[in-house]
């Protein structure tokens, strides 16, 4: 309780009337005994209330009961609608009639702030003034609702008191906060009288002025949105006749226009004489809830629309029930069941549908999977693990499946509680990479058989060639005088055609062993290209001819095939040099850039050496640039160059066992170039 | 006295060249033949003169040429005679194979008389000095 009057009196020093009349009569009375209104009334001549302040006033020194025969004596009506089902109702009730009363006190509470606040513009005093105000009626409260609980409890302690006092003054705090924010305003409405008492949050609710203008059910229709007073009509009705609790949301709409959604519940007061007295209830303004519940409910609906669109089963699974809690309908699409059956029958329903040889190893990956995102390393829930796997078709046809999994939500110790699965029918891919493997193996398989048909076809037709060469050979030399100058040239024939065929035969026969002989070693292409070069140096000097030489760094080859390689590339160029221009070879050598090869190599993990040797012969025509590494392959006639045709062939194939590629550019009369890719 | 070569082919074309290639070079070499390995052996092993040389071709009916070398280097009678491998083939791992059994040289049939000649001469030269011509 605050000080004394004059303490009281000597803060408070507004001049106005009012104020003064406040000091000496009001509040200094109520600090006294709280109960000198009634002078404070009629010397101000401001009617408080209902007349019945004195009254009140007294009742919480004299108790509720004399309050109760005080209203039941001079307003039977009142008394009748609003306490007499409380006190027959006696204890369920008691929580009701302090309710009720708390609500009575913070009205009248209510009108006597508002009128300090309406004489005084000093603010400080206001509040003061306020504050006592506010202790007073708590006080008043407290004795009220301690008569009230009193009546099942004898004795009202002091502690007890201070305790309730405490209590009410939060929860008075609490009330007008929790109003404001969740935007509930009450109301009531007296049937008999047609009065509707709106709290000043319904008000703001309805974008008033608090307590601006006296409502009735007709104003309060008026505001409510056209399309739905028909429902609120129904609903009053149906509380008012059936005495149904009403919980129901409708429109309204502001004076400024704005529309509102508001949730309201009514409830029906019911009088001694079993008849429906009053209507309370509650409004409360959820707009933006509703909105935000229609738009949870849009993206909720576009989610569920993607899910169920896409080509792929979507499926939220929750590992500690094994049951699913969403199934996509790509469930029908890739493997023709009904996701209720999923929902139903939870992770069971996939297990005995997974091909068995898949089974075991799926689940011990997934098994893995979920205790590493458990474990304590991993809070990254970005992780996706993927699993292939085969599932039984309703029509009892294995699919190819590839599942992404990831964590979608945990629980509160941390441990993944759901998991997002979504899955594709790769069933189409597996099946081509399949074939495509299937196809790659049969055309390797093919290829092995090509080599050694052409190893066994060439090693078999030497023998008799041999022969042949041998005889024929053998007959020239012993038969010679016997045989006539035509029979000679018809052997030569014979023998030169043999030894062309055996040239043949060894090419081929070298041909075919190029891709099995896989006896790579680090070597160094400059040596192998010098040993090469002197067996030309013959050539060399016989043709004046000039051969330029870059660095060119180790490589990773078969040797033999390699000096093969250049022997062959260094014979052509000589063979192929112009008449009487001295050949100039030249053989260069650049490593490529990483994006050049990335044409050879998609992994990017090697490194390729190109190599150039270029001449200044003949040439060819470059339409012949793929041409002249097929096998016999010839551009010119053996009378004018001598060779099986085989050589380029050779070169391809041994360049192919490296790994590598070959290509030739050349220009008629203007040289050819060889360009060779080669992995170091 | 002659020295023996001994050619163990099932070839007769081949058996002709040969011994025509070995008069040729000498008339200190007398040849002898056998049609395939099995033969070969029961020959060997029935004889009281043993050849200086055995001359071996690969691929041959009933006993081919690496069983024959084996067999021949199991015995101990004649496991010391030096024997040369004589075939079609010029393939590395048949030189290798051979080699590896035991084999003192291995020639390709070459593609002429004289280049025969040749090859023999060469061998002679650097495994038998004395016996050449």
């Amino acid at each position: 309780m605050a000080g004394t009057p004059k303490t009281k009196a000597a803060r408070v020093t507004c001049t106005s009337d009012f104020l003064e009349a406040v000091q000496n009569t009001y509040l200094a009375d109520f600090v006294d005994s709280y109960l000198k209104v009634s002078s404070f009334d009629k010397s101000s001549g401001y009617n408080l209330s209902h007349g019945d302040e004195d009254s009140l006033f007294d009742i919480t020194r004299k108790g509720l009961k004399e309050y109760l025969d005080f209203v039941s004596s001079s307003q039977p009506t009142e008394y009748a609608s609003r306490f007499a089902p409380l006190v027959q109702a006696q204890r369920p009730l008691q929580n009701t009639v302090v309710t009720q009363l708390i609500r009575n006190e913070q009205n009248k509470k209510q009108v006597l702030i508002d009128m300090v606040r309406r004489f005084t513009k000093n603010v400080d005093e206001a509040i003061e003034i306020t504050t006592d105000i506010d202790k007073f009626y708590t006080n008043v409260v407290v004795q009220l609702v301690g008569f009230v609980q009193g009546a099942a409890k004898e004795s009202w302690d002091v502690n007890e008191r201070e305790q309730l006092i405490e209590k009410l003054q939060r929860s008075e705090e609490l009330y007008k906060q929790a109003q404001a924010i969740t935007h509930v305003g009450n109301w009531d409405w007296d049937i008999s009288a047609n009065e509707v008492h709106w709290t000043d949050e319904l008000y703001r609710i309805y974008g008033m002025e608090p307590q601006s203008i006296p409502i009735t059910l007709e104003s309060f229709l008026e505001r409510v949105h056209p399309l739905d007073v028909q429902a609120v009509m129904d609903q009053t009705r149906r509380t008012m006749e059936e005495r149904v609790p009403g919980n129901f949301y409708h429109r309204i709409i502001l004076p400024n226009g704005q529309e509102k959604i508001l949730h309201a519940r009514s409830e029906a007061l019911v009088g001694a004489d079993g008849k429906v007295h009053k209507i309370i209830g509650t409004s409360q303004d959820v707009t933006i809830e509703k909105q935000l519940e229609r738009k949870i409910k849009d993206s909720q609906n576009f989610i569920e629309k993607i899910a169920n669109a896409t080509p792929c089963l979507i499926a939220l699974y929750n590992i500690h029930t094994g049951k699913y809690e969403f199934v996509s309908a790509g469930l029908t699409k890739l493997l023709g069941y009904q996701p209720e059956q999923v929902l139903q029958q939870g992770i069971a329903f996939f297990t005995e549908k997974i091909h068995p040889d898949d089974l075991r190893p799926l689940m011990e990956k997934n098994g893995e999977a979920l205790a590493r995102a458990n474990g304590p390393m991993t809070s990254d829930d970005s992780v996706i693990v993927e699993f292939q796997y085969r599932l039984r078709h309703a029509n009892g046809e294995y699919r190819w499946l590839h599942t992404f999994g990831t964590v979608f939500d945990r629980n509160d110790q941390n441990q993944v509680e759901h998991v997002l699965n979504i899955s594709l029918d790769i069933t189409e891919s597996v099946n081509a990479s399949e074939k495509l493997r299937a196809k790659t193996i049969e055309l390797e398989q093919s290829n092995a058989n090509l080599e050694e048909f052409a190893f066994v076809v060439s090693h078999d037709l030497k023998e008799p060639l041999r022969k042949i060469i041998t005889f024929s050979d053998r007959l020239s030399a012993t038969e010679r005088k016997a045989i006539s100058a035509d029979g000679k040239s018809l052997l030569d024939k014979i023998t030169n055609s043999t030894i062309r065929m055996q040239q043949m035969i060894n090419d081929l026969l070298s041909l075919s062993v190029i891709s099995a002989d896989k006896s790579f070693s680090k070597s160094n292409l400059k040596s192998l290209l010098h040993e090469v070069l002197i067996t030309f140096e013959h050539k060399i000097e016989e043709k004046n001819a000039r051969v330029e030489i870059s660095e060119l760094p180790d490589a990773n080859v078969v040797p033999s095939q390699i000096r093969q390689l250049f022997q062959n590339l260094l014979s052509n160029a000589f063979k192929f040099s112009r008449q009487n221009v001295p050949p100039v070879i030249t053989i260069r050598h650049r490593m490529l850039s990483p994006a050049e090869m990335k044409m050879y190599d998609a992994s990017g993990k090697e490194t390729f050496v190109e190599l150039k040797i270029e001449d200044n012969g003949i040439g060819f025509d470059n339409e012949y640039g793929e041409k002249i590494f097929a096998v016999f392959q010839r551009l010119h006639e053996r009378s004018s160059y001598e060779g099986t045709g085989i050589g380029l062939a050779i070169c391809k194939k041994i360049v192919e066992n490296h790994r590598g590629k070959i290509f030739a550019h050349g220009q008629s009369g203007a040289g050819a170039t060889f360009t060779i890719v080669l992995p170091l | 006295m002659k020295k023996v070569c001994f050619l163990i082919d099932d070839d007769a074309d081949d058996q002709e060249i040969f011994s025509l290639a070995l008069s040729q070079l000498s008339d200190t070499y007398e040849c002898r033949v056998a049609n395939n390995g099995h033969e070969a052996l029961l020959e060997l092993k029935k004889t009281k003169v043993l050849p200086d040389f055995i001359f071996l071709d690969l691929n041959m009916p009933k006993m081919n040429g690496k069983e024959c070398l084996k067999e021949i280097k199991k015995n101990d009678r004649l496991k010391n005679i030096p024997v040369i491998i004589y075939t079609t083939s010029s393939s590395t791992m048949d030189m290798a194979d051979t080699k590896a059994l035991g084999a003192t040289a291995f020639i390709t049939k070459p593609f002429s008389l004289t280049e025969l000649t040749e090859r023999l001469l060469q061998f002679f030269e650097t495994y038998a000095p004395v016996a050449t011509r």
